[in-house]
């Protein structure tokens, strides 16, 4: 009777065991899905500008028979006189074969503004250094092939970046017309200082009619000398200083001398009234504030 | 003996009772082990590219092709006065000088995992030169010599349409006209 009671007790037990076993295998499984799904890519689909000339696709089942290159962006802290091997690999998802041959070429910024400029044009060009092994890849279809790029960072170098590009040297099929072939670029900056510095302007301000969504703007220009990433939030502050809403500034790569503009669209439409905005951008532990009032008539 | 039994499965199951916290504990840490794995595969899975492909705008020239990296067009046999254009394909005389066939292209580039990247430049270059013609890619004209900037910012992951289009002068003699362009995709 005893060892059936304690029969009972323990099935009554091993249940609840079994039940708090259970919710908790549940919980921490549920916990492991959030982590994946957090540890997961962002959004392969990214807010992107809908407009004249432009729509979006759906998200597609299945990869597109494309060409992939991986990574795309290698930021790279060096030290001039110092060499630097990166990997970079290209996946060739089309039916058909491709040739690429590797090229660099420096990232200058003239006029605020890059251009791409062929290895050795410029003075303390870094993509003359640029050693590609091999120089030359063959992709089948449904294939990769990785490429070692050794680049020496000179004494004194003009630019902070250059483009290491898998030229397409295919010879695509086309009697009697024209042909598009794809060659993708991965894109390598250098820090080599702590030289870094950003510089803004006035805010400027579109869709201040009422009804309309506010976007504020402002052009900055990296006065440093090496590369940095600034990002930011813009603040709306009605006339009694009150916080009405801020909305995150897109984060951007900005090269030395390079100048863009920083945009921040504010989701809803403000009521008529007096507002100030401040947009704050940081980088690398510093940040840069800028201010302006407007007005929704 | 029966009894004996019965008591080594109560004993055991009450050993798994009083260790409970135990079988938890060890859960956990196979279920911490697993999510590590998880998040590395993950990360391995989602290093940063860069993919582009060419497709048929909807109001332009059908691509051999599209949707994939690497496309044709076949403006067919036409000319500068009379005859037809293909679908999609527009004509326009300039003057006494010459003439322009042009037609929209989509592109379509798509970034994972470079967050860091707002945007993209594309340029493009010919293949083989092409003097006698005037060919442009949206707002840049193309020669074999250099690649022209067609955009330094691109918007990831929306089909932009770049109007492609080629210039005859009539002073060119008929004949065969093919090239390849040479599409070149950085992320920012």
């Amino acid at each position: 009777m005893k060892t059936n009671n304690i029969n009972f007790t323990t099935s009554h037990l091993r249940a609840a065991v079994g039940s708090i076993r259970q919710t908790w295998l549940g919980v921490l499984l549920a916990v492991a899905a959030l982590a994946v799904t957090m540890a997961a890519p962002p959004a392969l689909f990214a807010a992107g500008q809908t407009g004249t000339g432009q729509q979006l696709d759906a998200p597609p089942a299945e990869p597109a028979p494309s060409l992939t290159i991986s990574p795309g962006v290698i930021m790279v802290q060096a030290q001039p006189g110092q060499g630097t091997t990166q990997d970079v690999s290209i996946s060739n998802l089309t039916p058909v074969e491709f040739k690429f041959d590797l090229e660099a070429m420096d990232v200058a910024v003239r006029d605020g503004k890059r251009v791409f400029v062929p290895a050795g044009e410029m003075p303390g060009s870094i993509a003359r250094t640029a050693v590609f092994s091999p120089a030359s890849v063959v992709v089948p279809p449904g294939s990769s092939a990785t490429v070692h790029v050794t680049v020496t960072i000179p004494e004194n170098p003009a630019m902070r970046a250059i483009v290491a590009v898998f030229r397409s040297n295919t010879k695509v099929q086309s009697p009697n017309g024209f042909a598009m072939t794809a060659s993708l670029g991965a894109l390598m900056t250098f820090t080599l200082s702590k030289t870094l510095q950003i510089e803004g302007s006035p805010l400027h301000f579109d869709g201040v009619s009422q009804g309309s969504n506010l976007v504020v703007s402002e052009s900055v220009t990296n006065t440093g000398n090496e590369p940095v990433i600034p990002n930011g939030v813009v603040a709306i502050l009605n006339s009694t200083g009150k916080l009405v809403g801020k909305v995150p500034v897109e984060a951007m790569r900005l090269l030395p001398g390079e100048r863009l503009e920083f945009k921040a669209e504010y989701p809803s439409a403000l009521q008529s009234g007096k507002y100030r905005a401040l947009m704050t951008l940081e980088h690398d532990g510093t940040v840069l504030t800028t201010s302006s009032a407007f007005e929704i008539p | 003996m029966k009894e004996q039994l019965r008591q080594n499965r109560i004993g055991h199951d009450a050993t798994v009772l009083l260790s409970s916290s135990h079988q938890m504990l060890k859960h956990f840490w196979i279920i911490v082990m697993l999510l590590t794995l998880a998040i590395l595969s993950v990360e391995s899975a989602s290093a940063a590219s860069l993919t582009l492909i060419f497709r048929s705008d909807a109001t332009g020239i059908s691509l051999g092709g599209t949707g994939t990296s690497a496309a044709t067009m076949n403006f067919g046999n036409v000319r500068a006065y009379g005859g037809v254009v293909p679908a999609g394909v527009t004509k326009s005389i300039n003057g006494t000088t010459s003439w322009t066939l042009s037609t929209p292209i989509d592109v379509k580039v798509t970034k994972s995992g470079l967050g860091t990247s707002a945007n993209y430049t594309m340029t493009a270059q010919l293949q083989t030169s092409g003097l006698t013609y005037t060919w442009k890619l949206g707002p840049a004209t193309l020669t074999s010599a250099f690649p022209a900037t067609v955009t330094a910012a691109g918007v990831y992951s929306a089909r932009t349409a770049y109007t492609f289009s080629l210039t005859i002068p009539f002073s060119a003699a008929a004949g065969t006209v093919n090239n390849t362009l040479d599409i070149i995709v950085t992320a920012n």
